[in-house]
């Protein structure tokens, strides 16, 4: 028998991602079961079935609720740039945050690196960055034409992606920071003609 | 069984010496060869020491002599040594290249074209990603130093050239340069490399725009 699945409240919505995300950076995906999440949101695992009907309804929940956290961060992180160069080192620097300080990631990519690597290389990565290139590109779009504002947003998250896969020495952020001062946001300020921010990207 | 696989070995051995008059492959090479030819046969996670010997010739007794660690030491090596392979090939074709725009982009090129011709990684990254991307991904270490050490004589000649930008650091930008094409190699993203003048404005209007000096980037071939 089964039971329609009731649409959730954004209350328990919210308990049932934080406590998905508490429960795969413990235990990780491979192994991950609907109770591990209810214990950790702190539900019954009956409540937590009739909102969610299963593993993969919980975890469609997540990657929903996460995508959105992250625009958000990105819109607020932009929301206090006026300059190009200011833009881009905020989008850098939060995407190079976003993906070191992601404890459920992180934990997987140590852990159990199988589960997520497909989603961050190869046909995964070309899915990324077109969404990098779709959400970010139009944030750039008051300083340059539509598609060179794609071509640039999709370039910055490929520098998140390989200093947050192969991470330097010195912590991720600092680095991404570094060689998008040194070798996007000078190139990026002639070819808009907007050079004369400062080039460590703060404001002039 | 062991036995004759020796021998069939040997016989290759002896016929690619004959051959080519080059030193006949090492038993780690041929070990390594029969796991490729085997991993294309049964993947990863299937591929077992019966097979490469096998496929390589080589007996078990030998095998595990030169591979300690059994069949999954001979994966990992496997993996590490055909990319080492790969991205042997991939500097022996671009090395003779003019600039460096033109290195860069006949090395996406040649690197995407040699990654779609690749039977055993085609078949591995379509039927078992979960297992190879994590080897990938530790290989990435070891690879980017040696790409990045490929490209300093380039950047040194484009420095020479005074075609760098001013206070480039020559080890910082080899190892952004080669982050960046491995990357590219992995997923072309939004660019077509089919494309001439979608590869141009990947290489030169991204790639190389910051690390080449502005009015630096030389005209395309024509």
């Amino acid at each position: 028998m089964t039971v329609e699945p009731i649409a959730s409240t954004p209350e328990v919505t919210a308990k049932v991602v934080e406590g998905a995300l508490r429960a795969v950076a413990r235990f990780g995906l491979t192994k991950l079961t609907v109770d591990d999440v209810a214990r950790e949101a702190g539900i019954s695992r009956a409540t937590l079935y009739r909102y969610f009907p299963g593993r993969s309804a919980v975890l469609a929940a997540v990657v929903r609720s996460e995508t959105e956290r992250l625009q958000r961060g990105l819109d607020e992180a932009l929301g206090e740039t006026t300059t190009l160069a200011e833009a881009l080192a905020a989008v850098a620097g939060y995407g190079a945050r976003a993906f070191a300080g992601h404890e459920p990631l992180q934990h997987l990519l140590a852990t159990e690196p199988g589960t997520v690597l497909p989603h961050l290389c190869f046909s995964g990565a070309d899915t990324l960055l077109t969404v990098a290139a779709d959400r970010i590109g139009p944030h750039l779009c008051r300083f340059m034409g539509p598609l060179e504002a794609r071509r640039t947003a999709e370039w910055l998250a490929r520098i998140v992606l390989s200093y947050g896969l192969a991470p330097p020495p010195e912590p991720a952020e600092t680095a991404v920071l570094s060689v998008v001062r040194e070798f996007v946001i000078p190139a990026a300020e002639e070819r808009a003609g907007t050079a004369g921010g400062s080039p460590d990207g703060t404001a002039a | 069984m062991g036995e004759t696989g020796g021998i069939t070995g040997r016989f290759t051995a002896e016929v690619c010496r004959t051959l080519s008059g080059v030193e006949s492959r090492s038993v780690r090479e041929r070990v390594l060869e029969g796991g490729l030819v085997s991993i294309g046969r049964y993947g990863l996670a299937r591929t077992t020491v019966d097979d490469v010997a096998q496929a390589s010739g080589v007996s078990r007794a030998t095998i595990y002599r030169h591979f300690p660690g059994g069949r999954d030491q001979i994966v990992k090596d496997t993996v590490a040594w055909e990319m080492g392979r790969f991205f042997k090939r991939l500097g022996e074709a671009v090395a003779a290249a003019p600039d460096l725009c033109v290195l860069i982009e006949d090395a996406l090129v040649f690197a995407r074209k040699a990654l779609a011709e690749h039977a055993v990684f085609q078949r591995v990254v379509e039927t078992e990603p979960d297992r190879l991307l994590p080897l990938l991904t530790v290989e990435s270490f070891r690879i980017l130093p040696l790409i990045g050490g490929f490209l300093v004589p380039y950047l040194e000649r484009e420095r020479d050239a005074g075609r760098l930008r001013p206070g480039a650091d020559i080890g910082r930008t080899a190892d952004y340069i080669a982050r960046m094409v491995l990357s590219c190699i992995g997923a072309p993203g939004v660019y077509d490399f089919d494309d001439p003048a979608d590869l141009r404005l990947l290489v030169r209007e991204q790639l190389l725009a910051g690390v080449l000096a502005p009015g630096s980037i030389l005209a395309p071939r024509p």
